[in-house]
């Protein structure tokens, strides 16, 4: 399996609507089903955090709505964002505004 | 090694050891099998179906929208990007959860389970509470306890969440169990 490849496409002027210094993220979303001790061991074991950091995380999850779990690029978030999605967590990827 | 209970879970010599009424056996059996059915048969050719380029729809089933959900959020999407990344990882997502469900099923009569295998039980009884949630219609923080209440009001009984409860306590001993003898 390959990660989508995304052709620019030719234009006469320079394209700027690409930035590629621009990080992509992986962002987890509340829901009311996951558990909160679940949801910080999978912090745990899919990003090697430590139990505070991955703790943290779940919390700011649970009270403000959506946390950023990681970042890198595209091809990583996706990666990140399909394990999420494997333990069960509502989980999307965008581009770092 | 001390070996410490926690209900019907412990922990012993580097595995989980899971003491299940038959009545609970048999729910979770039953309900982890059918993660198994909404997830569709395995395709007849992995190969072909891996190479199959023809656009995987966002499934209409609230349940199976849950257990599969979109990649990309609608604020940063119009939908095609979300639909390459389902037809890039559909398949996989669903061999994973179909995998995790299946080792539960091939576990449950004796159980006492390696620390993967544990860990499988923790995703598949996970999946299982999403699909009860869905269900149910579970959308937001205290939906279940108003659903309670709700119930409780007109005197009657609510065997889902009743189910989906006792999951939830498995699935907690589980992760304590898990967090003692195999922290991440």
């Amino acid at each position: 399996m390959t990660a989508p490849v995304i052709t620019p496409e030719r234009t006469v002027e320079p394209d700027t609507t690409e930035v590629p210094d621009r990080p992509w993220v992986a962002i987890v979303w509340n829901d009311p089903v996951n558990l909160m001790s679940y949801v910080r061991r999978v912090f745990q074991k899919l990003f090697g955090y430590p139990f505070e950091k991955a703790n943290q995380l779940m919390l700011q999850v649970h009270h403000e709505g959506k946390a950023v779990v990681s970042n890198g690029t595209r091809e990583q978030m996706e990666a990140d964002v399909q394990a999420l999605h494997a333990h069960g967590l509502w989980a999307t990827l965008s581009q770092d505004a | 090694m001390a070996r410490k209970r926690r209900g019907p879970i412990s922990a012993q010599r580097g595995a989980v050891v899971i003491t299940l009424a038959p009545e609970v056996r048999a729910v979770v059996n039953a309900l982890v099998g059918e993660t198994i059915a909404v997830l569709g048969p395995v395709p007849d050719d992995p190969l072909a179906a891996a190479l199959d380029t023809s656009p995987v729809e966002r499934p209409d089933d609230p349940v199976l929208r849950r257990l599969l959900p979109d990649g990309y959020g609608a604020e940063v999407d119009d939908g095609a990007a979300a639909g390459e990344f389902r037809r890039l990882t559909d398949g996989d997502l669903r061999a994973a959860k179909r995998a995790d469900a299946q080792r539960v099923l091939a576990t449950i009569a004796d159980p006492t389970l390696s620390i993967d295998d544990a860990e499988a039980w923790t995703r598949a009884l996970n999946d299982v509470r999403l699909a009860l949630g869905a269900r149910m219609g579970l959308d937001h923080d205290g939906d279940a306890e108003q659903r309670r209440n709700a119930a409780e009001e007109r005197g009657v009984g609510d065997p889902l969440l009743d189910v989906y409860e006792l999951l939830a306590y498995l699935q907690t001993l589980l992760i304590d169990v898990l967090d003692e003898i195999a922290p991440p």
